[in-house]
């Protein structure tokens, strides 16, 4: 029994685990936003409001491999403020398995877009231009004033 | 200064086309270290830069150095820039790109993440424990930015310059790299056709080596989501990508969450 795996095989683990794991997320998750909610919900929240009040955008209901996922970004003064899931795959297990993972992951990573409390940024910066215009040299710059709350 | 207040030690140099931060959370003074870090990095642009024509790289890539007279590092480096072409398909391939100096040899993919994995080590054989460093979006974190808390690691959002994709939490030591054609000229040759890349918005690969990293970053651009299935097969390494209508694929143990 303890002669079972094979010592020269580089694989980690099973294949299907592998699939499981490349979850395709709506651009939601990614903070793609600002493509996915040009679209203004229909019932019209965002017209005439005031200034503090927040507006709803409905994404388009997005394919994924488990199934249909749509959100809703709540905006307040221009600042995304909340993602709110409005539907998700629940019909197959594996999506039962998986949305535990991924609906949080959908709320947290677009809201942490515009919060932006992170230590540094990967990127691709291939310039010294690139850097002057990146997020990485805004940190630095606080940083550098003195700013060492990060 | 830092040795009398005992700071946390920040440093930001231009260097290698792009700029290089050093964020060192210990206390203590490290700032002969990171003078060694600078000058080592101030080495690699000189050695290997294929913007310098009198870079040894570029000599050679360009015939006027025999690989006889490579030095030892230069030599090493590229053998591991044709182990890294084997097993990435050829999706990273330092041979076969045409570099700014007119040369079909450019081995900065690996080169950066490569220097900057020797400058952490760097900086840990000078006591530092607790540090990231950050070169043109190249990361390399090592323990923690404070007793309590970890890494937060941006992944820059493909489409809006200020915005993030994607925040790693994680704790060191851990490499970050990305690929992505974003910044205004940039564009990645897949060195199998020779023709620019366009698949990926951008990639995003993790793993304990930045070097490695950094040049599997770039074969996972090259590659598109065929890559999920073949970063698999690379142990210790994770890619998280973004396709060019928004949508995010990960790999079985990226580091999310």
């Amino acid at each position: 029994m303890a002669a079972r795996s094979r010592p020269t095989s580089r694989r980690r683990r099973p294949a299907r685990v592998a699939r499981l794991g490349a979850l395709v997320v709506s651009c939601a998750a990614t903070g793609g936003l600002t493509l996915l909610f040009a679209k203004v919900d229909p019932s019209g929240a965002s017209a005439n409001v005031a200034p503090s009040s927040a507006s709803g955008f409905v994404g388009d209901p997005v394919a994924t491999v488990y199934g249909s996922v749509q959100v809703q970004a709540q905006v307040r003064d221009g600042v995304l403020v909340d993602v709110v899931v409005l539907a998700y795959p629940s019909a197959r297990s594996a999506s039962v398995a998986t949305n535990a993972l991924v609906l949080p992951q959908l709320r947290t990573q677009a809201l942490a877009s515009q919060s932006a409390r992170v230590h540094t940024v990967s990127g691709a910066t291939y310039t010294s231009e690139g850097y002057a215009r990146s997020l990485q040299s805004a940190l630095d710059n606080a940083r550098l004033a003195g700013a060492t709350k990060l | 200064m830092n040795a009398a207040t005992h700071e946390p030690t920040h440093h930001v140099e231009l260097v290698m086309g792009t700029a290089v931060s050093i964020d060192i959370r210990d206390r203590g003074s490290f700032a002969a270290r990171v003078d060694e870090v600078v000058a080592w990095l101030h080495h690699v642009d000189a050695t290997f830069s294929t913007y310098r024509n009198d870079s040894e790289v570029s000599r050679f890539g360009v015939g006027e150095l025999d690989a006889d007279h490579l030095s030892r590092e230069v030599q090493q480096v590229l053998a591991r820039c044709i182990e890294l072409a084997d097993v990435t398909n050829g999706c990273f391939d330092a041979f076969v790109v045409p570099a700014p100096n007119g040369s079909m040899l450019d081995p900065s993919g690996y080169v950066k993440g490569w220097s900057i994995e020797r400058a952490a080590q760097m900086l840990t054989a000078g006591g530092a424990a607790n540090f990231c460093i950050n070169a043109g979006g190249d990361v390399a974190v090592r323990g923690r930015p404070a007793p309590a808390t970890r890494w937060r690691v941006g992944i820059r959002h493909p489409d809006e310059r200020e915005m993030l994709a994607l925040v790693l939490e994680v704790e060191g030591p851990l490499a970050v790299a990305t690929s992505a054609t974003y910044e205004r000229g940039a564009h990645i040759i897949d060195p199998r056709t020779g023709a620019p890349t366009t698949h990926l918005a951008s990639a995003t690969v993790t793993g304990p080596d930045l070097g490695i990293a950094d040049a599997y970053a770039t074969a996972t651009f090259v590659m598109g989501l065929d890559a999920l299935a073949w970063i698999e097969d690379q142990p210790g390494y994770e890619a998280y990508l973004i396709t060019h209508e928004g949508t995010t694929h990960w790999s079985s143990a990226f580091p999310i969450g």
